[in-house]
């Protein structure tokens, strides 16, 4: 019964990242989030087999305004001359 | 953790790097920012965080820029005369 709202509370809370370079790691995401927010957690999920980036990461905040202003900000911003996308995790 | 050492409003060179910001230079997101107003958490954040960055420290002060975008006709004006 419980189970159900905490999940969706820690989806408020997380972006999602795409388009993410290859040399983008998660220190590096995790230094560029934290010009905005606490950040709790960042994950950028490694291939298995390969070891490396899928291009793309989650960063989980403190606050649902955190992740709306963290989406707002640095959207469509470039890294290694990529654009970065964001997407709340909430978000349809 | 690892990522003890890093600091909003201090850009290590690492992430420099990835955003193609040579040092001295603004971070990117900085007009953004105040438009935006400050970050939620973050409320008593200066908009030119980093001392050595002169883009951000010219937006900041309104006055300054008023004052600055008043000497741009005179100079324009005399480049007219002279032409």
């Amino acid at each position: 019964m419980s189970v159900a709202p905490k999940e969706d509370r820690v989806n408020e809370l997380t972006i999602f990242v795409r388009n993410l370079d290859p040399q983008v790691t998660e220190r590096i995401l995790y230094e560029l989030m934290l010009q905005v927010a606490p950040v709790v957690r960042v994950k950028i999920p490694k291939d298995r087999v390969m070891q490396t980036s899928q291009g793309f990461g989650f960063v989980q905040f403190k606050t649902v305004q955190d992740a709306e202003y963290a989406e707002r900000l640095f959207n469509n911003l470039m890294l290694f001359g990529r654009p970065i996308r964001i997407k709340r995790n909430s978000e349809p | 953790d690892s990522y003890r050492d890093l600091r909003p409003g201090k850009l290590s060179a690492e992430l420099r790097n990835a955003l193609g910001l040579p040092p001295g230079v603004a971070p990117p997101w900085i007009p953004l920012m105040q438009r935006l107003g400050p970050p939620p958490s973050y409320p008593h954040m200066s908009m030119n965080e980093e001392k050595d960055v002169s883009v951000a420290s010219n937006l900041g002060n309104p006055v300054e820029k008023t004052a600055w975008g008043s000497l741009q006709p005179d100079e324009e004006s005399e480049e007219e005369e002279e032409d």
